[in-house]
């Protein structure tokens, strides 16, 4: 990920330089370049890495360079910097200090299936930039192999991740920010339901009420587990936001593997779930940049700007409304 | 994209060649009065599914999943020609012949859970307030869960009152994920179970799980480690994980937040168990609990590692030696007849070691080769003559 030549560029060239936390359960690569592998880490490791996205940059875009070509901050997405922070405790006070500066507010973003350290950086990167989002954006990596042959394998890593998401929420709750947004994507919505239900087993669903918006976008969970997880859970105080699209091609074939049945982002029954307290969000009729209609959220641009403008907005439940009138609005062109 | 997957879970389906169109019929419904006939014994299976109710009424519970939990009773008789180990069963899934099968006599299906508490309650008062849950595995209809129950309680010679968890497997080789989320739906059911049991008069509820049914069982226990009820107040008595179908690292995570048992739970593993080394396929190559060499590293996480490598199964993926071994079935009994409370506690320092475990595997000793891990030390026990 990172160049192996170090990288001067003034400011004025590109268009945005992000400080991404990171809480992660990947083991630190060999390769130092890489610096997080697939392999998992007994301990949670965390670091701050710092990308620019070039002038260039076209929102719902990750501009990334060519194996083997020279990095380029002009042209694409670039890691400058990565600092590994040894300690929980040093971790805590970078992350407070910066979460001060910012409003008080951090997003947290898990990514999905399939994606190797690099790719979850670069995403995070492109969330927080195209969303303008003022807070710390935090990117919580569990250690999924990157390959799309390791589904069973990403599964369990989701599964291991559990209680360090929870430490990393926790982690957040702590360090001074006094409203939390949670962004998932596909099987990190797996890891995220996960920890928010076994904190509300423990009785702290909220997050001592520091718990923002909940986005969940092509949540690749088996529906029946998915209510479940909510039933459990409890209706939320503000509803969480579902973002699902009929023609999300990897949820199909992930409900193929799973026996036929359904992924709760590749299902139709709306209404069904509205009663657990979710709202649901269809993009079906938004285009996404990718053949397979996974990633729709964030790599539409019109998308990813009402993710930012959701986002924005501090107050939670008024304006649930507008938002999803605008989206309709987006989808319907009425 | 997932085809490799795809293509893992279509071998894992040859290899294990097991028919995906077998009936499930559990008993006949309109039968005529049956003759009767000797038999070997009759058992009460009390259970609790997450299934949904089968239109068929013959199938009884069948493989879709029910929102809400179902209660019934299912009482079964053995054969007289019943041999240790074996499941005598009619063929293509039809309901048993008393005379020579493993036969379901009689269903009694609870409209709630309440009725389900007195009547379960009542059984267990009336059985030295003992009572043992079974969590079937992967790709297991609803009459073979109710099947292998009665076996084990029938070889082992359990006092106390047999509970099935039933939870909605597919009971077809390829769903191996319908399953898992079948079991991971099926969590707070499996907790509910638990704790209404807690509530009836057994002073001691012990837990068996097989294969996949161990990824279920495991949450649930750690999810009353989280409400701060992980030993059932004080009720949990044997926990006895049976081929489990678990991601080493995951299980590694559950007991951490389990926290060290204060009775270790007994992990039985086979080297062999070709069931196991299907699933690791499917999950990338990584070792399942059950298939795992490195007992002592499971040890030090307060579970004591039974290897039954040596030990002869009469099946033939070698999955589910614990009871179809009529040696092993009938030692798990042994160790079984006193409740873990009273087990008498050898002590080593200032910790007990688990006797359910050890023993087991020192009685596995006297019969073959076998290393049993306890938490604290790694015994060899050769064969005794």
């Amino acid at each position: 990920m990172l160049g192996t030549s170090s990288v001067q560029v003034a400011p004025t060239e590109i268009a945005g330089n992000h400080s991404i936390f990171v809480a992660t359960t990947r083991d630190y690569a060999k390769n130092t370049g890489r610096v997080f592998d697939n392999s998992r880490s007994s301990v949670l490791n965390f670091a701050r890495v710092s990308v620019t996205v070039p002038k260039i940059h076209k929102t719902g875009q990750i501009e990334r360079h060519k194996p083997g070509k020279p990095d380029d901050p002009l042209q694409f997405f670039t890691a400058t910097d990565v600092v590994a922070y040894e300690t929980q405790p040093e971790f805590s006070s970078a992350l407070g200090a910066d979460i001060a500066a910012r409003g008080g507010r951090a997003m947290v973003f898990i990514h999905g299936y399939n994606t190797a350290f690099d790719d979850a950086v670069y995403r995070a990167t492109q969330i927080a930039h195209d969303s303008s989002y003022g807070g710390t954006p935090v990117l919580f990596s569990w250690a999924s192999g990157g390959s799309s042959a390791d589904y069973v394998y990403d599964r369990e890593s989701a599964s291991v991740a559990r209680d360090q998401l929870e430490v990393t929420l926790r982690v957040l709750a702590q360090s001074g920010a006094r409203r939390i947004d949670i962004v998932a994507h596909s099987m990190g919505t797996w890891v995220t339901m996960e920890a928010l239900r076994q904190l509300a087993i423990r009785g702290d669903r909220d997050l001592g009420g520091k718990l923002g918006d909940v986005v969940l976008a092509s949540p690749d969970i088996d529906v029946d587990v998915f209510k479940s997880q909510m039933r459990r859970y409890g209706k939320p105080d503000k509803p969480f936001f579902l973002l699902l699209s009929a023609d999300d091609r990897a949820l199909k074939l992930s409900g193929l593997i799973a026996g036929n049945k359904p992924r709760l982002g590749d299902y139709k029954d709306a209404a069904d779930l509205a009663d657990y307290g979710v709202v649901v969000v269809d993009l079906s009729k938004t285009k996404g940049a990718d053949s397979f209609n996974h990633t729709k959220f964030a790599d539409n641009p019109e998308m990813v700007k009402l993710l930012g403008q959701r986002l924005r907005e501090d107050d939670g439940f008024a304006s649930d409304r507008v938002v999803t009138d605008r989206i309709n609005m987006l989808l319907g062109g009425s | 994209m997932r085809l490799n997957a795809i293509f893992l879970i279509c071998c894992a389906a040859a290899l294990s060649g097991c028919g995906s169109s077998r009936y499930h019929e559990l008993i006949a419904v309109q039968a005529a009065a049956s003759p009767e006939v000797a038999v070997a014994e009759r058992h009460a299976i009390f259970v609790a599914t997450t299934r949904g109710q089968a239109d068929d009424a013959s199938i009884v519970f069948d493989s879709r999943r029910s929102p809400e939990l179902n209660f019934a009773r299912v009482d079964v008789t053995v054969p007289e020609g019943h041999q240790t180990g074996s499941i005598e069963r009619a063929k293509n899934g039809r309901p048993g012949n008393p005379a020579t099968d493993f036969a379901a006599r009689d269903v009694v299906l609870y409209p709630s859970g309440s009725e389900f508490g007195d009547a379960v309650g009542a059984d267990i008062a009336g059985r030295g307030n003992r009572v043992l849950v079974f969590v079937h595995g992967y790709n297991t209809g609803f009459d073979d869960g109710v099947y292998r129950m009665t076996q084990i309680v029938h070889d082992t010679q359990y006092p106390g009152t047999p509970v099935l968890f039933s939870w909605a497997s597919a009971a077809r080789t390829t769903n191996y994920v319908y399953d898992n989320n079948s079991t991971t739906a099926a969590r707070d059911d499996l907790e509910a179970t638990l704790r209404m049991l807690a509530k009836s008069p057994a002073q001691s509820i012990d837990i068996i799980a097989h294969s996949m049914g161990n990824w279920l069982t495991m949450e649930t226990l750690r999810q009353l480690a989280i409400a701060g009820d992980r030993d059932l107040g004080g009720k949990l008595g044997y926990v006895v994980l049976a081929s489990p179908d678990i991601d080493v690292d995951v299980f590694k995570k559950q007991m951490k937040r389990y926290g060290k048992p204060d009775r270790p739970f007994a992990v039985l593993l086979s080297d062999d168990d070709r069931a196991l080394k299907i699933s690791r396929l499917i999950a990338g190559d990584k070792a399942r609990v059950g298939d795992y060499s490195d007992a002592e590293d499971l040890a030090s996480l307060g579970v004591t590692v039974v290897d039954l490598t040596s030990v002869k199964s009469s099946d033939r993926l070698n999955h589910a030696k614990f009871a179809d071994n009529p040696f092993l079935v009938q030692l798990l009994g042994d160790q079984l007849k006193v409740p873990a409370s009273l087990a008498s506690a050898e002590t080593q320092g200032e910790q007990p070691i688990d006797t359910l475990g050890k023993d087991l595997g020192e009685a596995v000793g006297s019969v073959a080769e076998i290393i049993v891990t306890t938490p604290f030390k790694v015994l060899t026990i050769g064969a005794r003559q």
